[in-house]
């Protein structure tokens, strides 16, 4: 097999950034974008003069406030990010149909293949920096390697506004310093297991044999014999040949605290119904994916008339399939949500929607205003009358 | 401080019952328990969830003194289950723990004090009627199914029912499909009320399909009561207006059809194996003598079955949710049923042969 050319690229404080080149005022000052800071919101983006104060995406934005006196906070505009994330997504798409776009800010491209018509990978991601420089004001911190997981440290590694390349020969040691918490799939119980053997970096745990990590992790241990290497096959998939948006976590703490997975289970479909909405697809079946400390795993689905991509009705759906599995004393590890079977069922519906059913559009309105205030999204038609 | 004997059956048989209003979400450990209250010649027995489900059953017990307390349902009915049969002695004392005394064994189980216990309020100024308990539970299943699992709108998850001109009409919908039954019911009132699937769900299982008992209900404008044997089953009612259904009930068909519901149980439950690949489709054509189901999957293949069928009037072509279809016909308690139709996007009607107190109305799906 050809080794592969994968890059990531993830904008670097995307909503923020967003606003700050629409209002030089907010130039080289803290901004912070989320919820009310006197409500109950949480911090989506920060800039960088922001990070500074310690502020970090998803903290509440009162406490947000607290550590950054000076920030200027900003609801949420998600109508302008997607238009300025499309435009980024089509840059992406003149070099490679291979575009998965992971989130609004962010996706690997597959360009093994673009090398006659574009050059090097190296030279493809320099390429769409500028571009996006150019064209979208914007800066975006870029990951080269020969695979998705690799790219994605490498991007990380490059924050901010910068490209970091790692060949197939570097993957080694660039990973080895690195602390196992950053691997995939490496949660606290399991990074407190690593430490117990005397393992704490990613160089430490590539001297483990496979059958020694396998006989202390179970499966689990085979995944972390092939990340210590950088090894990983999962292919970038374009939207149209996705299956399914999923979430999953793997806890700190295994438990079995029916409220710690409802809230976790809550926070997961957010993510999914985000995701969903970002790429405009609605799905009918619901899954949800429960791994227990003994490594079995478990999954149930339901599948509905009509698709759905609200958060409540992913989180209510998802809530009684978890309702419905007798824990008993066995604990989970990791707890998964998932959306599939995408398109229309072609069943209809006794009412039309204008006095039927809301579609689920609505629902994720009515919890933007139940969070941001009743202002902080509107239809297009109501905005500057 | 309660003390009393009660039959151990009894005591089993009620804690069986009461202990599924116990929701085990409440933040006050309390709420999670059931009830105990001995007074008069009765030991009471109560657990709430305090939103939806109230459920109370009352068994005769001798009481040597009054009182209260609350235990882990789930405890307590283990133990109900493996005492051994005969007298079963309950005595709480100042620490809230509970002794049950049955022949030689002996429990001493934690409780609660029953002082935070809170119960629904009391149901006032209801509209009060009786159904005997077998035909109650035949409407019930006749209808429940049909509501929604969305819980994101609570109407559609309850049935209504509506009281007016001494009738009863009990309607659910999930927006595919609607099941409507109607029963004589001699009130002058006129009175509609919202009542969770879960609810009704419990109420079924309570219910005796033989037995022809009348089972007391009485409605207000927030709650609603079921009495059947010593047991007292309550909820909140669901806020909200129900869809307007009569709107949605077709009235003009121009094809009927007439055919054994087993044989066509037995046909649709076959096509569903290939079917249940492509969101339950099946596609209904009308032949010489009867009616070809027909299921297919790009990725399972093809299923197709003809049922033996009268048809009066046009050639059908229509696709219908199989399970929609199923779930009508393991209710319908009727040898045949008639099938009216009209175009293959309007919605279609199924009622058991002979019967006009039981609408089933189903929304088609797109022939793909």
């Amino acid at each position: 097999m050809v080794a592969r050319q994968i890059i990531h690229i993830d904008m670097d404080a995307f909503f923020a950034a967003i606003e700050q080149r629409d209002n030089p005022q907010l130039r080289g000052k803290p901004v912070i974008v989320g919820g009310d800071p006197d409500g109950r919101g949480v911090v989506s983006s920060a800039s960088y003069e922001a990070r500074q104060y310690g502020v970090k995406s998803a903290m509440p934005c009162g406490q947000a406030r607290r550590r950054c006196p000076p920030a200027v906070f900003l609801r949420v505009n998600m109508d302008k990010y997607k238009q300025v994330s499309a435009q980024v997504m089509q840059i992406l798409g003149e070099y490679t149909p291979l575009v998965e776009q992971v989130s609004v800010d962010e996706a690997f491209l597959d360009v093994t293949g673009s090398r006659q018509l574009f050059g090097t990978a190296e030279q493809i991601a320099t390429e769409i920096r500028w571009r996006i420089k150019q064209q979208v004001e914007l800066n975006a911190s870029v990951g080269v390697a020969p695979n998705k997981f690799v790219a994605k440290m490498a991007s990380e590694k490059a924050k901010p506004d910068g490209l970091v390349v790692i060949e197939a020969e570097e993957v080694e040691d660039f990973l080895g310093d690195l602390p196992v918490t950053q691997l995939w799939g490496v949660g606290g119980s399991t990074a407190r297991r690593l430490h117990k053997l005397g393992i704490d970096t990613v160089g430490q745990l590539r001297q483990y044999p496979q059958e020694m990590l396998v006989e202390h992790f179970g499966k689990q241990g085979r995944h972390l014999y092939r990340l210590a290497r950088g090894q990983d096959d999962s292919p970038v998939q374009p939207e149209g040949e996705r299956k399914s948006v999923s979430h999953e976590t793997t806890f700190a703490q295994d438990t079995a605290d029916p409220e710690v997975l409802r809230a976790t289970l809550l926070e997961l479909s957010e993510q999914v119904g985000r995701r969903l909405r970002a790429h405009n697809l609605l799905g009918r079946t619901i899954t949800l994916k429960l791994r227990f400390a003994d490594f079995t795993t478990i999954t149930r689905s339901e599948t509905r008339a009509e698709p759905m991509a609200a958060d409540e009705q992913i989180y209510t759906t998802a809530a009684s399939l978890l309702e419905k599995i007798k824990l008993g004393r066995r604990k989970v590890r990791l707890i998964g949500v998932g959306v599939g079977n995408f398109g229309q069922s072609g069943q209809l519906s006794l009412w039309d929607t204008s006095d039927g059913k809301r579609p689920p559009v609505d629902q994720s309105i009515d919890e933007l205003r139940e969070r941001f205030g009743p202002d902080s999204i509107k239809r297009a038609r109501l905005i500057d009358e | 401080m309660l003390n009393a004997k009660c039959a151990q059956a009894d005591l089993h048989n009620a804690l069986q019952i009461v202990g599924r209003g116990v929701s085990g979400r409440s933040t006050q450990p309390v709420q999670n328990n059931v009830y105990l209250q001995a007074e008069g010649e009765q030991l009471r027995l109560v657990a709430t969830d305090l939103e939806y489900i109230s459920l109370d059953a009352a068994i005769p017990a001798v009481v040597i003194d009054e009182g209260n307390i609350t235990v882990p349902p789930r405890t307590l009915t283990e133990i109900a289950g493996n005492l051994p049969e005969g007298q079963v002695s309950l005595q709480a004392d100042e620490s809230n723990d509970l002794a049950i005394a049955c022949g030689p064994v002996h429990y001493n189980i934690r409780g609660l004090s029953a002082d935070d216990f809170q119960m629904l309020p009391p149901l006032t100024d209801g509209v009060e009627f009786s159904l005997p308990q077998s035909e109650l539970s035949e409407i019930l299943q006749q209808t429940i199914f049909a509501t929604s699992p969305d819980e994101t709108r609570p109407i559609l998850t309850g049935a209504l029912f509506s009281l007016a001109e001494g009738s009863l009409a009990i309607v659910a919908t999930d927006t595919y499909r609607l099941a409507l039954r109607r029963v004589q019911c001699p009130v002058e009132e006129t009175q509609q009320a919202i009542v969770s699937r879960r609810v009704l769900a419990e109420l079924v299982r309570i219910l005796d399909d033989e037995s022809d008992e009348p089972v007391q209900v009485a409605i207000s404008t927030n709650q609603v009561r079921f009495v059947v044997a010593g047991i007292t089953v309550r909820s909140r009612l669901i806020e909200g207006e129900f869809p307007n259904y009569e709107k949605v009930i077709p009235e003009d068909f121009d094809k009927t059809l007439t055919i054994g519901t087993e044989g066509l149980q037995q046909v649709l439950r076959r096509a569903l194996i290939v079917a249940r690949d492509d969101a339950n489709r099946v596609v209904l054509r009308s032949t010489e003598d009867g009616l070809q189901v027909t299921a297919d999957s790009p990725d399972i293949g093809h299923a197709e079955e003809e049922v033996p069928a009268t048809l009066e009037g046009e050639v059908v072509e229509i696709a219908f949710n199989v399970q929609y279809l199923l779930e009508m016909l393991e209710v319908a308690n009727s040898e045949e049923v008639v099938m009216q139709l009209s175009g293959p996007l309007n919605p279609g009607m199924l009622i058991p042969a002979g019967r006009d107190d039981y609408t089933y109305v189903l929304m088609p799906m797109q022939i793909m």
